[in-house]
């Protein structure tokens, strides 16, 4: 099929018919056949983890919406290009973050250190950390470190511990090894959780 | 590995701690010389609860906790 620019399909009538109750290998299979309606389809399914990944590592809300828009319209520029040998949702995440830093991959990766303070004492959290954790000041308090951490390990962060893909889904969206990949996520989990400790020193659990 | 047992103590601590992830995705179990080391190690275990607890606040904002507040504009 041709990847000459096309205009990515979308609206109402792109989910019409019996595309709903299509599988997504069939969706994935009409679609490299040029059915945009069957594409529509798929970006519908998908579009909302997409921009949930995309704004939560992004802090630049336009630019997450310009590279999701530019993920679609790629997307379907070369889904005559998906082999099936991922997840359609890996793909297209994947397509997403190289748009979304494509000039940050460029620069040299930030690096954290592994502050793991041996030989200091580790604060304890207090009792009720389970309480603590679903509250919207935790939660807030997560957010705030995760808008501090250097994109490779807030994009590690991320997509395996907020939106949940397993650890080999999330390399091959990012584009790295699975070893490098756990030593970005240990990395990033433990520079949030060592940002955290003031959140409690502040006497959040009582 | 060195002869001082403080030494030998913090060398065991910072091994632990590098592998804290995998212990508590469960790629390490507690047979394992990270699960041993935390069993009488009072500060790598309160690391570990204070890592998990980073860990599933991370979850709950998956889980639909908070958005961006400028996400929608």
């Amino acid at each position: 099929m041709s990847t000459a620019t096309r205009r990515a399909p979308h609206g109402p009538a792109a989910r019409a018919g019996n595309l709903a109750a299509a599988g997504e290998d069939e969706l994935v299979r009409r679609a490299q056949d040029g059915d945009s309606a069957a594409f529509g389809e798929l970006a519908g399914r998908h579009s909302s983890l997409l921009r949930r990944v995309l704004f939560r590592i992004a802090k630049d809300c336009e630019q997450a919406w310009d590279a999701m828009q530019e993920a679609l319209l790629r997307a379907w520029n070369n889904i005559g290009r998906f082999e099936r040998r991922s997840k359609f949702s890996t793909w297209l995440t994947r397509i997403g973050i190289n748009e979304l830093y494509s000039e940050l991959r460029r620069a040299r990766p930030e690096t954290v250190e592994l502050d793991d303070s041996v030989g200091e004492r580790v604060p304890d959290w207090g009792a009720r950390t389970d309480r603590a954790v679903e509250s919207q000041e935790f939660l807030a308090a997560i957010e705030r470190g995760l808008e501090q951490l250097p994109v490779h390990y807030r994009e590690a962060v991320i997509l395996r511990d907020v939106e949940g893909f397993s650890t080999r889904e999330a390399a091959a969206i990012v584009g790295v090894g699975e070893r490098s990949f756990k030593s970005r996520l240990h990395r990033g989990r433990m520079s949030l959780r060592s940002g955290l400790d003031q959140f409690f020193e502040e006497g959040y659990v009582r | 590995m060195s002869l001082n047992p403080l030494s030998r103590h913090r060398e065991n601590c910072g091994e632990a701690r590098a592998a804290l992830s995998d212990y508590l995705d469960g790629e390490l179990g507690p047979e394992t010389s990270v699960g041993r080391h935390l069993q009488w190690c009072p500060n790598c275990r309160r690391m570990a609860r204070n890592l998990s607890a980073t860990v599933e606040g991370l979850e709950a904002l998956g889980r639909g906790g908070r958005s961006r507040p400028s996400e929608s504009g």
